[in-house]
């Protein structure tokens, strides 16, 4: 179930956000029945989600939380404004420690004990000990190293690694005594599994980014009225941390125009005999020894002609001119903002950007690193 | 065509969990994050199961079931209704609007597989 906890935690700073308010008020007024119920329905959400993970350190501020907040509800207990202060404390937590998890930073659990023991609920002891704790420990301790140290130490191992094929050649010739194989075989794996860890430790999974984007895409689908369904594939790949953080920028830009423009409204869709949910495709597939992403939308797409373009080729380097906006065109209005950030971004990385666009069926954006034949093939 | 299940929750983590579930048994999924949504997709085309969610943020899980239930079409999705409620009035109120079947969250892939069988989906 490790695999849901990016959701988990998305899921838990949306309800937050959402109830932000609700915390400002009833703090004000504890007798506000409506900010009673909504921060109530935060924590039973939050407190049954992380059932399925078995988060204790969560159910351990959600349980105690919910029974008193229940007991207020249907009357048994009286909100006064220390009680409201101690609740309010607990629910924050609840969302600091989403926000800790999300970051990678670490959050003391020290003082969760006594935030719990204000809410004068009766807990046994021993479940407050929080055994899911080194779980969350596990995930949380990073340590940030300069680009120039991590460089220092890949040049090292590559140094390493040189020089044991050296010593290996030697030792081919030299018919050394075989009670030394042993120590060399050792030497061979350790500098084999520092060289993995360290190429490994650049690297993060795709799927890190897919919660703050799903959260993007329902966020401007509210604003502009539109249904969106964010669909991904392959995000498990691990890919440089500097791509992921080009990746990251370039999505939102190009999630946002998919949505903004690509993505019709739902009557025309209807008329269009397409679902009303629009569909964003995040595709992220390994060839040729690289990586090729593509961003794909089921909206209108772009008339080639209209806008002047030959092929698609030329209709990415009319997009992608710098500051393009075709505000006053209705048909691809606003589909070149950003675009042009994206493929700077992209090519500064030794990356490549190319678009397809199929008039009425939507818009590709494929973005490849290394040597990917999909591009070439897509240009 | 395998039947086709849709998911009504608003937690996205147990829209994914349970999408993983129902696709490791060859079922079509599709979800919808609230009651409104979820009736548009019934209204497009009706499934063959539905998971609710009681608590729901507008439209309730039991409201959605009797509107699913007022559906003219004649089609009759099976219903199976998830809470982390476990008063028996609640639930009672829940299958007497047209639920089936009640499970209870957290639930296991185990436990939704047998009320999926039951239902005579696989």
């Amino acid at each position: 179930m490790d695999e849901f906890i990016g959701e988990f935690v998305a899921d838990t700073r949306d309800g937050f956000d959402h109830i932000r308010n609700d915390l400002a008020l009833w703090a004000l007024d504890p007798h506000n029945r409506a900010a009673l119920d909504a921060v109530f329905r935060f924590v039973h959400t939050v407190r049954g989600n992380c059932g399925f993970l078995k988060f204790a350190r969560f159910e351990h501020l959600c349980v105690p939380a919910e029974a008193v907040l229940a007991d207020i509800r249907s009357g048994k207990r009286a909100a006064d404004n220390n009680l409201v202060a101690a609740l309010i404390c607990v629910i924050e937590r609840i969302g600091m420690l989403a926000d800790a998890i999300e970051a990678g930073t670490g959050l003391s659990a020290a003082d969760e004990h006594d935030m719990i023991a204000a809410l004068g609920v009766d807990v046994p002891a021993r479940s407050l000990v929080a055994p899911g704790l080194h779980r969350l420990a596990a995930r949380e301790r990073t340590i940030r190293l300069s680009a120039v140290q991590f460089d220092t130490l890949v040049a090292t191992i590559e140094e390493l690694e040189a020089a044991h094929r050296t010593l290996l050649d030697m030792v081919a010739h030299a018919a050394l005594p075989a009670h030394f194989n042993p120590a060399l075989s050792r030497l061979c794996s350790a500098i084999a599994t520092t060289g993995d860890a360290l190429t490994r430790s650049r690297k993060q999974a795709l799927d890190s980014l897919v919660p703050g984007l799903d959260r993007l895409a329902a966020q401007a689908a509210e604003v502009l009225g539109k249904s969106i369904r964010l669909e991904t594939h392959g995000t498990h790949i691990l890919l440089d941390r500097e791509w992921i953080d080009a990746l990251r920028d370039s999505f939102v830009h190009i999630i946002r125009n998919a949505i903004d423009h690509g993505i019709e409204p739902m009557e025309e869709r209807v008329l269009a005999a397409k679902e009303t949910c629009g569909v964003i495709t995040l595709s992220a597939f390994e060839a040729d020894g690289g990586v090729t992403i593509i961003v794909e939308d089921d909206g209108r797409g772009v008339d080639l002609t209209q806008m002047g373009a030959a092929d698609d080729n030329a209709l990415l380097t009319l997009l992608a001119k710098p500051g393009f906006s075709t505000a006053a065109d209705s048909v691809v209005s606003g589909r070149g903002v950003g675009l042009d950030a994206v493929r700077r971004r992209i090519e500064e990385l030794g990356g490549r950007v190319a678009i397809r666009s199929r008039q009425g069926q939507g818009m590709q954006i494929l973005m490849s690193f290394g040597r990917a034949q999909m591009v070439r093939d897509a240009a | 065509m395998p039947p086709k299940c849709l998911i009504l929750d608003d937690s996205r983590m147990i829209r994914a969990i349970v999408r993983q579930m129902l696709e490791t048994l060859d079922l079509p999924v599709e979800e919808a994050g609230d009651a409104e949504s979820a009736l548009e997709l019934c209204a497009c085309e009706m499934p063959a199961m539905i998971l609710v969610d009681w608590n729901l943020p507008g439209m309730s899980g039991v409201d959605f079931i009797r509107a699913v239930r007022c559906q003219p079409n004649g089609s009759r999705p099976r219903i199976l209704l998830s809470s982390t409620e476990r008063c028996p009035d609640a639930i009672s109120d829940a299958l007497s609007a047209g639920a089936e079947a009640y499970l209870p969250k957290p639930f296991e892939r185990a436990a939704l597989t047998r009320h999926v069988e039951a239902f005579g989906l696989i």
